[in-house]
This record gives structure tokens, C-alpha cells and sequence, in this order.
């Protein structure tokens, strides 16, 4: 079975499936006797991504394998496809995932303690209907809250490969670097108090 | 006052959340403005450090939640590439149900709820004891009848069961062999080899018809 065979198959496999479809999954689709290696298949995808290269489909790896799909470029002409406009979600419920997918496994008082304000457990139900969110345990201290983490369709649906992929959370800055002002002697203290202390204005924390 | 008014028929606890907050900024503004004396104790942690620690962190993931909206996302931004192939597309793996299947299993049901039937008692209008004689008279010098033969459909449900029954006090009575050829193969009935003494006997002639109905219902089942 030559190379191009090979891509062919693998490509056609992509199309059909409509989902992301695993090295090992593409592997079973080949009669044994001549089932290529999983080197020869990573092959293959490499160069169907190539060839993708200029055109409106890009290859791309996800959490559960490779999928093909519409280059994000044309995503808003795309969309006119469908009457309904894609759902929104909520800044709280974007806030909440967030805090899920970096800092998970994480319970519901840590999200709190985080953002200020009380989880809404409409939210949660909602990340969990959706199925990009699950419990993953419990910790073990009174009353056993739930640790939630995030699941693999959560990557698949955010076209991430691993938790890795999501975009790196800002650094923490040092006191100093905020508000250097603050080493300064005191003595000048009294028109400098005037500046603003923060970089947030403060009514926005506990929104 | 004025505020706190209003504040008040709006929502209490966030209104509170907000005087906590300000009531906070302000203590940390006064501390800033009071002068030190230059000879203040080992430094003491800066008041505002925890605060601007947690709105730094909150910052964190706001920003985060941010970027995690932007993230090229199915539905949205891209759509998983599909081309449906009529060749791909699988048969449908759940079995398929023949009507004879069905009827089998309604007649499995239909037996298994007769059991929990009740069956009303009544005098026997048709004897089975008469048509034991009749089946016996019926036989008389053949050797093999096919069992189907023996029932006339025409005499409706209650008439088939008479006979079914007569066939199978005839049967237990050992007056009649019943023979099948092969396994889902037609039955057939002979009067068995030895001769009859008294076809119908006297004693067993008010027996109770109640049990054998109940066998009678049970049998189909089984048969």
C-alpha cells in the first residue's frame, strides 16, 4: 500500500467520521496485513495538513485526535449557514470555566473565594450539561466537596489538544513592580496618596 | 443617607458587599495618608498586599476567561469537516424484528397474561367428555390422524380448547399416542395399541373442569 493510498484513506476517514478520529482508530480502518505503522499514519497527517495548507479546511489535533475542519478565517460567512446566532455565554460562566480549566481539580469555595461572589449552580449545571465539566473527586475535608476538572469535549469544543494549549495565564506582578511608589520615603506621602492604588477599579471585584 | 436609602430597596447584600469593600479602601487610604514615624516596627505587612494579591488573581482569570472566549470554537468559529458518504453510512446495527417474531411474541405475552386471568368457573357447556368420545370415535380404524385435523376452528376459542383438552385427558389416560416426526414438525395422534376397555369412564365423568382449564392454558405455552 503506497504513501498516497495510505493519505487517502486516512483523509477520506476524516471526512466521513465528521469527529476527531485517533491515531489508533484510523489504524483499525486498515486490513491487518497491510496496517500501516503509527509512524506511517502520522506521516500521512502530516502531509494532509500540508496539502490543507491553502484551503479552507485546516487539520487540526484535538484532545480525542485529528479532525479536519473550516479554517476559523471563515467562520463568519460560515455561520450565516445557520438562522440562529451561535450562543453567547455569560462572563460569569466564562469566568467559572476558566477557573475550572486552570486551576482544577477545584471546588466550589475556591471559585468562590476567587471571584467573590457565590457560585451559580445554574452555571455549573450548564458547564455539565454541555459536558465540558465533571466531577473528577472529592476532597477529603468536612463534608467532601466536589472537585471539578474539565473533560475532554471541553478541549475538543475549544480546539485544544491538552490542557497545555489553553492560552497562558498572566503572570502575578510584585507589589513593587504595581505600585512602586509605595517604597518611597513617607514623608512625601501626602499629595502621592492621591494616585490611584490599583490598576482595577475596585467596584468591579466583587461583581 | 440618600445613597443608603435607595440602597436599601435595592439589593441589601450587594449594597453591603460594596460598604464592606469601600469602608476597606478607605482604612487603607487613611493608613497611607497618617504619617509613619520613620522608626516604625520591623516592617508589618503591607494591608493593601492581600487585597491587591486577590484582585490581581481575580484579574488573572477574568483575563483568562477572556481568552478562553476567544479560543476558535466549534459551532462558532469552525465546524468539523463532514462529508457524509452513502457508502460509510452504516446500516443501521439494531436487529431487525420480522412480523412472524412479533406475533411469536405476542402470543408469549397473551399466554403469560392469561395466567394471571381469572377464570370464571361455569358448568362445562360443551363436554369434554364428549368430545374425548368424539376424537376416540373419530380415530376409530385409522392409525394416524394429524393432530390440526382434530380441532374445528369454526367452534371458536372455547370449542378448540374442549378439544385440546380432551386430547390431553386422552393422552394422560393413555388412550392416545402422540407422535411427531421431526422437531417443528406436524403432530400426529393415533388411538393407542391397546384396546379401550371403557372409553369413558363413569367415576371421573364430573371431574373438576376448573384445574384442567388452568392446564389447558398453561399448555400452549409449552406445546
Amino acid at each position: 500500500m503506497n504513501e498516497d493510498h495510505v493519505r487517502n484513506i486516512v483523509e477520506a476517514a476524516l471526512l466521513a467520521a465528521g469527529r476527531p478520529l485517533s491515531i489508533a482508530e484510523i489504524a483499525q480502518l486498515f486490513d491487518e496485513d497491510v496496517r500501516p505503522t503509527p509512524e506511517a499514519l502520522r506521516e500521512a497527517l502530516t502531509r494532509i495538513a500540508a496539502d490543507h495548507e491553502t484551503r479552507a479546511l485546516e487539520l487540526r489535533q484535538v484532545a480525542s485526535g485529528w479532525r479536519l475542519q473550516v479554517r476559523a478565517e471563515f467562520g463568519r460567512e460560515v455561520s450565516r449557514l445557520w438562522p440562529e446566532r451561535p450562543q453567547r455565554y455569560s462572563r460569569a460562566l466564562l469566568e467559572t470555566l476558566a477557573l475550572i480549566a486552570y486551576r482544577q481539580p477545584i471546588t466550589r469555595a475556591e471559585i468562590e473565594s476567587v471571584r467573590g461572589v457565590a457560585v451559580n449552580p445554574n452555571i455549573v449545571k450548564t458547564l455539565m450539561e454541555r459536558n465540558w465539566v465533571r466531577v473528577v473527586g472529592h476532597r477529603d475535608v468536612p463534608g467532601r466537596p466536589e472537585l471539578l476538572g474539565t473533560t475532554r469535549d471541553f478541549l475538543d469544543y475549544f480546539g485544544l489538544a491538552d490542557l497545555d494549549d489553553l492560552p497562558p495565564l498572566a503572570e502575578l506582578k510584585a507589589m513593587a513592580d504595581l505600585n512602586p511608589q509605595l517604597v518611597l520615603p513617607v514623608a512625601s506621602a501626602d499629595a502621592e496618596g492621591e494616585e490611584p492604588l490599583l490598576p482595577v477599579p475596585a467596584p468591579d471585584a466583587p461583581a | 443617607m440618600n445613597y443608603i436609602g435607595m440602597m436599601q430597596e435595592m439589593q441589601l447584600e450587594l449594597a453591603g458587599e460594596y460598604l464592606v469593600m469601600a469602608a476597606t479602601l478607605a482604612e487603607l487610604k487613611s493608613r497611607m495618608l497618617l504619617p509613619r514615624s520613620s522608626d516604625a516596627a520591623p516592617e508589618e505587612a503591607d494591608p493593601r498586599a492581600e487585597l491587591v494579591r486577590r484582585l490581581q488573581e481575580y484579574e488573572r482569570y477574568k483575563q483568562a476567561a477572556l481568552g478562553i472566549d476567544q479560543l476558535p470554537r466549534l459551532e462558532r468559529d469552525t465546524w468539523v469537516a463532514n462529508a457524509p458518504s452513502e457508502l460509510h453510512r452504516p446500516v443501521s446495527s439494531l436487529p431487525k424484528v420480522t412480523l412472524q417474531e412479533m406475533i411469536v411474541a405476542f402470543r408469549e405475552v397473551v399466554a403469560r397474561a392469561q395466567m394471571f386471568a381469572h377464570h370464571h368457573v361455569q358448568r362445562e357447556r360443551l363436554s369434554v367428555r364428549a368430545r374425548m368420545t368424539d376424537i376416540l370415535a373419530a380415530l376409530d380404524g385409522q392409525t394416524f390422524a394429524e393432530f390440526n385435523r382434530l380441532f374445528r376452528p369454526e367452534e371458536g376459542r372455547m370449542g378448540v380448547t374442549v378439544t385440546f383438552m380432551a386430547i390431553l385427558e386422552l393422552v394422560r389416560e393413555g388412550l392416545l399416542d402422540l407422535v411427531q416426526t421431526e422437531a417443528y414438525g406436524p403432530l400426529h395422534v393415533r388411538r393407542a395399541d391397546r384396546p379401550p376397555v371403557q372409553a369413558v369412564p363413569d367415576t371421573v365423568e364430573d371431574g373438576t373442569p376448573n384445574n384442567e382449564a388452568n392446564e389447558a392454558n398453561e399448555d400452549p405455552g409449552i406445546a
